[in-house]
């Protein structure tokens, strides 16, 4: 079969001719779009394709493979989605996510570490509009943290792979040996994407605070293509069960205490990833393959729960548990189609979370790591709760708000439509998904003692939620996280540049303008000599009859004497202008210095991060 | 709630005529562990997310 273009390239450069299209053709355009990256991962044959040479590197723009192939193909199903989804939105936002999806794309099926990052990169700029689109003040402060944090994430992540690629490490992106400082920076760098605590404020912090229809692409796939990124680097790293295990948990529980609607979300992608990065830690065939599996089905259901979200933050403007309520009646399909993600989230039978999850904690159960699955099965508690029964109890039951929501429009509904559908159809006839996944490993999900399992728990959560109800509803408060420490501690930083280092600064700056000061002077008085004491003389020698020599003088009085009095000046006012210069040299110094604190308060982070949990 | 504290009665009567082959602990073979594991996993959770609240609930414009 031909593989006529990486299909991330296509979405990319696809999504650069939005722009240029009106009306129906342009919806037509978008939704076709991704339809056609889909049709290219499908057609594409295993094996490396489009390797080129560059700067006498090979790059590999697609190695399909079975762990490329199962990203690849929920990356574009999600593209449409999401696509049909945000129907009603702006070009910027088309380009921005089109682009976005198709660097993810483009990084699952990189086989070569250079035009990997290349796409890894790409991700952070075509994100962050998403969050910027939203416009508000918030969104655009949070947006700034999101780019700093995954740009101080990337510049881990190159690190790394300079020293590995110095070492004589190989180009090709494949398992790394988890020795020397190289590859840990690199598995950081995935970290940061992964969202693992302590480095996961950036997206806790910004998905509450994008577009509506942005954050349904963002909740699909920086994290899961991170996810890809340490099963295809590191699998079986021991240290990631633990990471994994106790994210699963952290979210969770952070969860319990916000009030956003995607917040509350947010914090359960933090918690769903666990799962995965925790199945990719354990690294038997089980266990990745329950981590790609559960990845799939992630992004399908989590892209439902967020367009859930989102319809209702659109109909109502509202989105705080606080402000909502009671709104069953008025947007019964946005709350059936809701359940049907909230329900796969939770793993209920029928619904596609129950053939992924119990296959990382079969995996966790298999090598005998009791804390682990302790964890990883008391966080299942956890999603329930709080996405199954917190969120929607009081965002369409508890205290009627008394909102009128607007119309969702269809297209939206649609989208949510097959969102659900697939995550029906998926959680009842798993097949397909598990015959796509990356080892052969026979997995029986429907048996008696784990539907029981599923049930009891379900069912006595209910019990709990109904007798703590009160306890845990939304109340209008800020959740502090990792992100305080750079939200405060900048602050602090800021200050102590403002005050000790700026006063400092201030004394210099006067100091170069004084003895600029006495340049000047200097300059004004030579000028001053040129103009009454040289010129004076040279004037008056004509006078007294020596007329062959004026022009020499004249001459050198034009060129010489002024040429050095006006170079006097010239650099007397350079000086000032250096100065000046200085002055600016000193606030990229500030910007020198605020990204070294930034170093040192994730690192501070990261230690008390660990510390505390 | 009746309904729902009958429907985990049900449950867990069920669960007494399922035998478990594959058990990760020992627990698991008691019937109605799940049960117990969702109805206190779930005041865990919240109890430990109030405890936390203390440290890190702020007013709303904590941030300005």
């Amino acid at each position: 079969m031909v593989n006529w273009v990486p299909p991330g390239l296509l979405l990319i450069a696809g999504a650069l001719l939005v722009p240029f299209l009106k009306g129906k053709v342009r919806s037509a355009y978008v939704l076709a779009l991704p339809l056609v990256a889909l049709a290219n991962v499908a057609l594409m044959e295993p094996g490396n394709h489009w390797v080129l040479e560059f700067i006498g590197v090979e790059l590999v723009l697609a190695r399909v493979d079975s762990l490329s192939l199962v990203f690849g193909y929920v990356f574009a199903i999600f593209a449409f989605i999401g696509g049909l989804y945000s129907l009603g939105e702006g070009d910027g936002h088309f380009v921005a996510a089109y682009v976005y999806a198709g660097s993810a794309l483009g990084a699952v099926f990189a086989g070569d570490l250079i035009s990997f990052v290349v796409f890894w990169e790409l991700m952070l700029p075509s994100s962050v509009m998403l969050v910027w689109f939203r416009g508000t003040r918030e969104s655009i402060r949070s947006g700034f943290r999101y780019a700093v944090f995954h740009t101080f994430g990337g510049a881990i992540l190159m690190s790394g792979l300079a020293i590995e690629v110095a070492n004589g490490g190989p180009l090709a992106f494949d398992q790394f040996a988890l020795n020397g400082a190289g590859p840990v920076l690199i598995l950081v760098g995935f970290l940061v994407n992964a969202a693992v605590p302590p480095l996961h404020p950036w997206l806790t912090d910004a998905y509450p605070r994008s577009t509506v229809a942005g954050g349904v692409f963002m909740c699909a796939f920086t994290t899961k293509t991170a996810v890809y990124a340490l099963a295809r680097g590191f699998p079986g790293t021991e240290a990631l069960i633990w990471m994994g295990a106790v994210m699963a948990l952290y979210g969770v529980i952070f969860a319990m205490l916000e009030n956003d609607i995607r917040g509350i979300l947010s914090y359960h992608i933090v918690s769903q990833v666990g799962y995965m990065v925790a199945g990719i830690g354990i690294g038997t065939a089980m266990g990745v393959n329950g981590s790609s599996a559960h990845a799939f089905t992630h992004i399908l259901y989590k892209g439902l729960l967020f367009m859930g979200a989102g319809s209702v933050i659109y109909a109502t403007g509202a989105s705080k548990l606080s402000e909502l309520g009671g709104l069953h009646r008025r947007m019964r399909t946005t709350m059936l189609l809701y359940m049907v993600g909230a329900f796969s989230i939770s793993a209920l039978p029928l619904f596609s979370g129950f053939v992924s999850k119990s296959m990382v904690i079969a995996a966790a159960s298999e090598e005998h790591l009791l804390t682990p699955w302790g964890l990883l099965t008391l966080s299942s508690v956890g999603t329930f709760l709080s996405v199954g029964l917190k969120l929607p109890y009081f965002t369409f039951f508890g205290e009627d708000s008394g909102i009128a929501p607007k119309r969702v429009p269809r297209h939206m509904v649609a989208a949510m439509g097959i969102a659900a559908l697939a995550n029906v159809l998926l959680g009842i006839y798993p097949d397909p998904l598990y015959r796509a996944l990356p080892s052969e490993v026979e997995f029986v999900p429907y048996t008696a003692p784990h539907l029981m399992e599923t049930l009891l728990i379900i069912a006595t959560t209910a019990v709990a939620f109904y007798w703590t109800r009160e306890l845990v509803k939304g109340k209008p408060k800020t959740v502090l996280d990792v992100d305080w420490t750079y939200r405060v501690g900048t602050g602090a930083f800021m200050w102590a540049v403002r005050n000790p280092v700026g006063s400092f600064a201030g004394f210099m700056e006067k100091k170069l303008y004084d003895s600029v000061d006495g340049v000047k002077a200097f300059s004004r008085a030579a000028s001053s000599f040129d103009g009454r004491a040289v010129d004076g003389v040279v004037n008056f020698v004509p006078e007294k009859g020596i007329k062959r020599p004026s022009f020499f003088t004249r001459w050198s009085d034009d060129n010489v004497v002024d040429g050095v009095i006006d170079r006097v000046s010239v650099e007397s006012f350079r000086l000032g202008d250096l100065s000046s210069r200085v002055q600016a040299g000193l606030v990229q110094g500030y910007v020198g210095l605020f990204a070294l604190g930034i170093v040192v308060l994730a690192v501070i982070a990261g230690i008390t991060g660990r510390w505390l949990l | 709630m009746r309904l729902l504290l009958l429907t985990v009665a049900m449950l867990v009567g069920i669960d007494l005529l399922v035998t478990k082959h594959h058990v990760t602990v020992h627990a698991e073979e008691v019937p109605g562990f799940y049960a117990a594991v969702g109805f206190f996993g779930a005041l865990l959770i919240v109890g430990f997310s109030k405890a936390l609240a203390r440290w890190v609930v702020r007013e709303e414009d904590y941030y300005g």
